[in-house]
């Protein structure tokens, strides 16, 4: 059947006994899960790494997936995103467990997208996320928060604003993005306080 | 998400390995057929680079809808290579297994160096989707003071820089990313490309400056794995400076408080001044700020002096020893033999500078178009003022250079809108653009699809 035409879930459940199905999934989700990553850890080369690992668990678990009803399949992939998440937020590490396990090779993101990584965030969107929540981040992560993302600066302008190293300026700047992740997501406990 | 493209395309291809590979769990109905992507990928690249001789040249159709103000009612676009999809119909084993919408190719033009007026090299890649992975191969272009032509080169890769000497040879800067820590360099002798490796721990390098056949400098960095301390994660990056004596090359060492950190920028007047910039780390991991290089003939020594205000210098270029340009984000700073002094800017710095003379200095500013220093202020020149973008295309400008004031080439990469819908846009096309002292030509635009 054309690829096309089938669900998301229908996909995912023929992908178990037609691995090549796993790639039209792929394709449907691939960049919406970059993007969520890119958005969570500003960080080009981790939201790619991150992806990768993404969907080499999913790859790897597809046998498992039930089937509870339209949507479901997303939903799955998105929950193995945000474990994959969590586990990156307490570590500072992206696991390679599953890529491993696949004999997937690392892959690097060009230079190019390292340095631009700021440009891909849908700033619009996280603007608003940080608006409704500022009130409950920590100071620095605030003042960091506004100066980077609400008020648009370069992490240089904006560390220099803030008095601080422009990395201490980019881990508040993540710290309070992750921490904001917490309360709109809920994921979790937060373990940065 | 532009710039991680190529970055979902290969993950794509690994997904689509494993999924060619993996034993279905339940039984028979099978899509595994063992598909060796690397194999693959050579045999494509193998073909583009033979076809990629073939040399076509056609005249793109004048007034489309605007004509370009300072173009003369049409633009040559030279055919540089044939595109894929000839090469994916042609054999079977190309073919993806999944009908989904194939990745575009795209061409990327990084870096531009002139030798004199009718000799010119331009150097980028090109990637192609021939299995669902990407394969990114070298493209390496000629100006022979009457066309661009595509070049046969050792294929390494992506090229992302290139300088010539005063005698006609030339060195060029695999980005790398291929084999992730060997750097390829490859070298024309006049006659051909050559491939050369950098010996082992030398590092990746950014840029390089050829004064003549045997003294040739390449600078960049060597990255060792991440570390974690407390809440910071960083790669510790080691300043790497590379020499190249007409028959080896050699790592030289950064000078003592100038090792941690990396360079991105070289070039200078001559085997006695040569200037590297990048930025300076501090044990720890934490950046120190911009960081300058000076060698003297004997010695490299860090210049002090350079002011903060951006996070590292991208380009130096010098016209003289006492006349010193280097840049990078919103920082450009002068040094007049003893002192750096700040140049007012309004535009972001994220490409090399190509200084021509004290009144004619040039910058490519990415979707902005070129800026020019005319010793007393700054001419900016928008891609839609040089005739290259209108609403339906847009472009980015990598890399200029000027042979003189009155000419000048700037290279990047063109897109047009797709046919299918107003938010898609076509592959990246190579674009080479023009200087005469008057005004901007289009010269290379597309390629041939024969």
């Amino acid at each position: 059947m054309d690829p096309e035409s089938r669900s998301d879930e229908q996909l995912l459940t023929a992908s178990a006994t037609d691995p090549a199905a796993f790639v039209a999934l792929y394709d449907r989700h691939a960049k919406r899960i970059l993007a969520f990553f890119v958005r969570q850890t500003l960080e080009a080369q981790v939201a790619a790494d991150l992806t990768a690992e993404t969907f080499a668990q999913a790859f790897a678990g597809r046998g498992r997936f039930r089937n509870p009803g339209p949507g479901s399949a997303e939903s799955w992939l998105r929950t193995i995103a945000r474990r994959q998440l969590n586990r990156f937020v307490t570590r500072q590490r992206v696991e390679r467990r599953w890529r491993e396990r696949l004999g997937m090779e690392p892959l690097a993101v060009s230079p190019d997208a390292l340095e631009r990584a700021e440009e891909l965030i849908d700033l619009e969107l996280v603007r608003r996320e940080v608006a409704a929540a500022l009130d409950g981040l920590r100071r620095d992560e605030r003042e960091a928060l506004v100066l980077r993302v609400v008020q648009g600066k370069s992490y240089a302008e904006a560390a220099r604003e803030a008095g601080c190293s422009e990395q201490a300026l980019r881990a508040r700047v993540s710290r309070g993005l992750r921490r904001l992740d917490v309360r709109l997501e809920g994921l979790g406990e937060d373990r940065h306080g | 998400m532009d710039d991680f493209g190529d970055f979902l395309a290969g993950l794509r291809g690994q997904i689509e390995r494993c999924a060619a590979e993996a034993v279905p769990e339940h039984g028979e109905r099978t899509a595994a057929r063992p598909r060796p992507t690397r194999r693959i990928t050579a045999v494509a690249t193998a073909c583009l680079a033979a076809a990629a001789i073939a040399l076509a040249l056609v005249v793109w159709p004048p007034g489309r809808d605007t004509v370009p103000t300072s173009g003369s009612g049409g633009t040559t676009a030279i055919m540089l290579a044939p595109l894929p999809p000839s090469l994916g119909s042609s054999s079977g084993r190309l073919r993806a297994p999944v009908a989904a919408p194939a990745p575009e190719p795209g061409y990327h033009v990084l870096d531009v160096a002139a030798r004199a007026e009718d000799d010119i090299w331009a150097v980028g890649f090109l990637t192609t989707i021939p299995s669902g992975s990407v394969a990114t191969s070298s493209v390496v272009l000629h100006w022979d003071g009457s066309a661009w032509r595509q070049v046969r080169a050792p294929e390494v890769g992506a090229v992302r820089a290139i300088a010539v000497d005063a005698e006609g040879g030339a060195w060029a800067v695999a980005w790398g990313s291929r084999s992730g820590t060997s750097q390829h360099m490859l070298h024309w002798d006049g006659r051909a490309w050559t491939d050369h490796v950098l010996p082992p721990g030398a590092g990746l390098m950014a840029d390089v400056y050829a004064i003549s056949p045997d003294d040739v400098w390449a600078v960049g960095a060597k990255t060792d794995p991440m570390v974690t301390r407390g809440n910071y994660s960083w790669n510790p990056e080691h300043v790497r400076l590379s020499h190249w004596d007409g028959t080896t090359w050699t790592t030289v060492a950064a000078p003592a408080g100038a090792r941690r950190g990396f360079l991105r920028s070289v070039s200078g007047t001559g085997p006695a001044d040569v200037w590297a910039v990048g930025r300076r780390d501090l044990r720890g991991g934490k950046a120190a700020g911009p960081l300058a290089l000076h060698w003297d003939g004997t010695a490299w020594t860090r210049v002090p002096g350079i002011l903060g205000g951006a996070p590292w210098l991208v380009t130096v270029a010098a016209l003289s020893p006492a006349d010193v340009w280097a840049g990078g984000e919103k920082l450009l700073q002068r040094w007049d033999g003893h002192v750096w002094h700040s140049a007012p800017h309004d535009f972001a710095i994220y490409s090399q500078l190509s200084v021509v003379s004290p009144t004619s200095m040039w910058l490519a500013v990415q979707n902005r178009g070129v800026v020019s220093w005319d010793g007393h202020g700054w001419q900016s020149y928008s891609l839609h003022d040089m005739g290259v973008t209108n609403a339906d295309t847009r472009a980015t400008v990598n890399a200029v250079t000027g042979v003189s004031p009155r000419d000048v080439w700037a290279v990047g990469q063109i897109w047009r809108r797709g046919r299918q819908s107003v938010n898609s846009w076509g592959p990246a096309m190579p674009l080479v653009v023009h200087w005469d002292g008057s005004r901007w030509r289009t010269v290379v635009d597309s390629v041939s699809s024969r």
